[in-house]
């Protein structure tokens, strides 16, 4: 597919359309549906009625979803309309239902570009500039397919004071060639270090692929009409000392495959990652993927702060991954691992830090270099009555299913018992331990959190609300909790003691609270 | 890194200070207004159960067990009502409160949590007077402001009036000054 650029003057207010491509794009992904849906059903009907009946079901059927694809790409093409004037971003869509969405160019915070290996394939990509303003979806335009060039070009233009416009136009998301146009435009402050893949075995991401591993084999053995009934005759076989040896080889291969699959994973996302920062535009970007390639773009001074996350499994090893606080950037649909707020994958805690100090303009990461004050003991208290609440739970439900199934399953819900127990002091303990706040003249900092510790630091500048808040159980520990609000974000300070959060809140105010403060009463 | 160091600085610091409350209640009329509110809601939650009472029968349930369970809400709806309607608008009456001053907007709001809120006056970026056919009636509106970022605060429940009055505060306030710059 040759990118003939169908708006290559990005600016000019005159109605564009989707690419051309928008059409191929339809018929592949409606040869995927058929792929995807037709296939199980053929191979289904095949097994009940012989071949020949389940072809004359299928093939027509399949027939018309993919003439109807490039049919549906067109109409589409046609109905979608969209315009980039001075001052705004247009976009419209006229099928039946008359849809339009105006964006006021000067709110636009983030762009993001990113091509699936689909739209790769077909020279496309697929645009999104948000405003951070609306809540939702209303904040923001998708323009999809538009050709790579294209999608380069409207994403220079449409962050603020962008880098000149007679940069030579590079093919935009492959990996090598974003070398040649951040060398000229901006600053590099990070770039992908292959060791960092030894924490991806350690993530969140290698349960998730171990689970979706198991899934996908039993959802083939069920297209391919392996029964249960075979399943059992297996269990029957192996007899118990077998399963005794058979239940944790199984386990063990599904742990390795989770492991193997995070580390393909993080290959997948963040092979040819580079933080960069450009010149003229003061905007981030993060470009990075294989097959999906990804750009995200953050307008800096929208940035209000950053978090830095380290997750359970790597944090005895130091891992921490870098996230941005700013408005408009979009949830992911999908992957929360690694969204598109991710600055820097799960990396040494050195590096993390440093990313954080270029990326807040600051010589030591707020994160670092504030020191962090511990919550009250009270705060200990109420996590460990919350981790034996849950184990009292835990213990009530086992038994139940004791008394509902026999001595076995008792015996089971004991070990069990056992278990939990532990668990829940040992992660009340930890939950207590990550509590932490802190300010300085530029930053308040907050730390929290058990499977992923997560330590925020927002600018004192761009807070827009201070919050405290008691809930029952905190008015009877003697504990509150403070919020700091930014545009992108919050800095939650749980369950600190009142003077302090006030004190925090006060501080942070830069003397806006203090007309509401008034001298404790002395009964504390 | 963390410590527990600071205890010699605090007794540098200047004596402990707390949050006062804000100096304003809502409007008197607003609790007739809460009371409105539970009083139809319960109504709504009493007719979506006969509905689909109705809907149940017309189905072929079984119709002894539909009419026993229906009668058992709409029993729960009434006798939950009255107490609901006397004391939550009353609790709510105690809890809200409101303040604005020159630089700020100071609101204390919540259910069973407490939330005390204070907004800078320069970070506005839209305020509105809102009154719903209901609060309407009695004379009653919410102030809501919004700043960067999309985010929303309210006033709840004061006199359409000092609603008003409130907004023109504010709108002299965040757009004289040359604020309301946005960001």
């Amino acid at each position: 597919m040759t990118p003939t650029p169908d708006a290559a003057i990005p600016d000019d207010g005159t109605w564009r359309r989707p690419a051309r491509g928008a059409v191929g794009l339809a018929t592949v992904l409606a040869a995927g549906v058929v792929a995807g849906s037709g296939l199980p059903v053929a191979i289904a009907l095949t097994r009940e009625f012989g071949l020949t009946t389940a072809l004359t079901w299928v093939l027509p059927v399949a027939v018309v979803v993919i003439t109807l694809g490039p049919v549906a790409g067109e109409v589409y093409r046609r109905s979608f309309r969209f315009r980039i004037t001075d001052e705004l971003v247009e976009t419209r869509f006229d099928l039946v239902l008359r849809s339009r969405r105006t964006l006021r160019r000067e709110r636009i915070r983030t762009v993001d570009v990113t091509a699936n290996p689909v739209l790769r394939v077909l020279g496309l990509a697929e645009l999104t500039a948000g405003t951070g303003q609306g809540d939702g979806d209303t904040d923001r335009v998708r323009l999809v397919p538009l050709n790579r060039i294209d999608a380069d070009e409207l994403r220079r233009a449409l962050l603020p004071r962008a880098a000149a416009p007679d940069d030579p136009v590079t093919g935009l998301d492959a990996p090598g060639a974003a070398d040649a146009e951040s060398e000229e435009a901006g600053e590099l402050i990070c770039a992908l270090d292959w060791r960092w893949g030894r924490y991806a075995p350690l993530s969140a991401a290698a349960v998730v692929v171990g689970a979706a591993g198991l899934v996908a084999v039993v959802r083939v053995a069920d297209w391919l009409g392996v029964e249960w009934a075979m399943a059992g005759r297996v269990v029957a076989m192996l007899g118990p000392d077998g399963l005794l040896v058979a239940i944790p080889a199984f386990l063990l291969v599904c742990v390795l495959f989770g492991m193997l699959g995070a580390v393909v994973v993080f290959a997948e996302q963040w092979k040819g990652y580079r933080l960069v920062r450009h010149r003229e535009a003061e905007v981030l970007r993060v470009t990075r993927g294989a097959l999906t390639t990804r750009s995200v773009s953050v307008d800096e001074r929208r940035l209000n702060g950053i978090t830095l996350l380290e997750p359970l499994g790597g944090r005895r090893f130091g891992a921490t991954r870098v996230d941005a606080v700013a408005a408009g950037i979009r949830e992911t649909e999908r992957d929360k691992a690694t969204g598109f707020r991710t600055l820097l994958p799960a990396a040494p805690r050195p590096v993390a830090d440093r990313v954080a100090a270029e990326v807040l303009r600051t010589t030591l990461a707020p994160t670092s270099s504030v020191v962090l004050q511990a919550h009250p003991r009270a705060a200990r208290t109420k996590r460990v009555w919350r981790a034996a609440a849950a184990t009292a739970l835990w213990v009530a439900v086992a038994g139940a299913v004791g008394l509902g199934f026999g001595v076995t399953a008792g015996a089971v819900a004991a070990v069990g018992t056992l278990v939990v127990a532990p668990v829940g002091w040992a992660m009340a303990g930890d939950a207590y331990r990550s509590l932490g706040n802190g300010s300085d003249a530029r930053f308040v900092v907050a730390r929290s959190g058990v499977w992923s510790r997560r330590t925020t630091a927002l600018r004192r500048d761009d807070l827009l609300c201070w919050q405290l808040s008691r809930s029952p159980l905190q008015r009877r520990a003697g504990l509150v909790t403070a919020s700091m609000i930014a545009p992108g974000g919050v800095c939650t300070v749980r369950d600190v003691a009142p003077d302090r959060g006030v004190q925090l809140l006060a501080e942070a105010s830069q003397g806006v609270l203090h007309q509401f403060l008034e001298p404790a009463p002395p009964d504390r | 890194m963390t410590r527990v160091d600071d205890l010699a600085d605090a007794d540098d610091q200047p004596p402990l200070m707390m949050l006062r409350d804000p100096a304003h209640r809502v409007d008197r009329r607003t609790v007739g207004y809460w009371r409105c509110l539970v009083v139809l809601g319960a109504a709504a939650l009493a007719a979506a159960a006969g509905g689909l009472a109705v809907v149940l029968v017309t189905a072929g349930a079984p119709s002894g067990l539909v009419v026993g369970v229906t009668t058992a809400v709409g029993v729960a709806v009434l006798v939950g009502t009255v107490p609901a309607a006397v004391a939550l608008p009353r609790w709510w009456y105690r809890v809200h409160r409101w303040e604005v001053t020159p630089t700020a907007i100071y609101v204390r709001r919540g259910w069973l949590r407490t939330v005390w809120a204070v907004v800078p006056a320069a970070r506005l970026q839209s305020v509105d007077t809102v009154a719903d056919p209901i609060a309407h009636r009695f004379g009653v509106a919410h102030v809501v402001v919004r700043t960067a970022g999309g985010r929303r605060f309210v006033i709840r429940g004061v006199g359409t009036d000092t609603a008003l009055r409130i907004s023109d505060g504010l709108v002299d306030i965040a757009w004289a000054d040359g604020a309301g710059d946005g960001s």
